[in-house]
């Protein structure tokens, strides 16, 4: 019995075999890594012209977020479909 | 154990051939010795040393043959990585190229609105003027929410 299992422990070393393959995980390029602002707030003047270049300034900065969410998302897919080639 | 790295490769396949060879011939020899009956005592450790050269020998040889295996596969997926890894670094550049010219139109389509109200600046705030309530409103909607205080 002894001997049987000296046997299966020499055989078994064959077995244990490590890949030592990894991959690195992609960087994020660093627009995306900034936050969105917070909007801005109008001031207090009663012109009609001050709030709405507040508003159409509120605009931009959800346009850039938009934009900045957007690359997040074609970023995931496209690394994810490169991570899945590695197999 | 790296020691043995260092040892051709070949050699260690020349000595699992001829663990191999050894074995079955020592196992050969050993059922014909019968016919020879000076030597007939050596039947029985020759056939040991054989069967165990052989097992030996065919054990080694697999071992080889995996180790090889997994050295190609290896080989494989580092080729695959380095590949993948050049693409992701595309993928970032592209991305970033992206976000930069879009970012950029924002930028000029915002300076050109800002420029539109400014032209028709006294026209708008002569027709109408905004309430302290309708900021304060405007501002509140505007305010950061769920932020950490």
């Amino acid at each position: 019995m002894k001997l049987l299992i000296v046997i299966a422990a020499f055989a078994l070393v064959g077995c244990s075999t490590t890949v030592p393959v990894v991959m690195k995980f992609p960087d994020v390029p660093k627009e995306l890594l900034e936050a969105c602002p917070n909007l801005k707030l109008a001031d207090n003047s009663p012109k009609l012209s001050a709030m709405l270049t507040t508003v159409t300034q509120n605009y931009a900065l959800y346009k850039n977020c938009q934009i900045k969410q957007e690359g997040w998302v074609e970023w995931y897919k496209s690394q994810k479909q490169i991570f899945e080639s590695v197999k | 154990m790296w020691i043995v790295s260092l040892i051709p490769e070949n050699i260690f396949v020349i000595i699992y051939y001829a663990l191999v060879g050894a074995g079955i011939t020592l196992y050969i020899v050993s059922k014909l010795v019968t016919w020879i009956p000076m030597i007939t005592q050596w039947k029985l450790p020759m056939e040991l040393v054989g069967v165990i050269a052989l097992a030996a020998g065919a054990y080694f040889m697999g071992g080889y043959g995996v180790q090889k295996a997994w050295l190609a596969r290896v080989a494989e997926l580092e080729e695959k990585v380095k590949a993948a890894e050049a693409k992701s670094a595309v993928v970032n550049t592209v991305v970033q190229e992206k976000i930069v010219y879009k970012t950029k139109i924002v930028k000029e389509v915002q300076i050109k609105i800002e420029e539109r109200i400014k032209e028709v600046e006294k026209i708008i705030d002569a027709e109408c003027k905004v309430d302290p309530v309708a900021i304060q409103i405007l501002n509140d909607a505007a305010a950061p929410v769920g932020e950490a205080k």
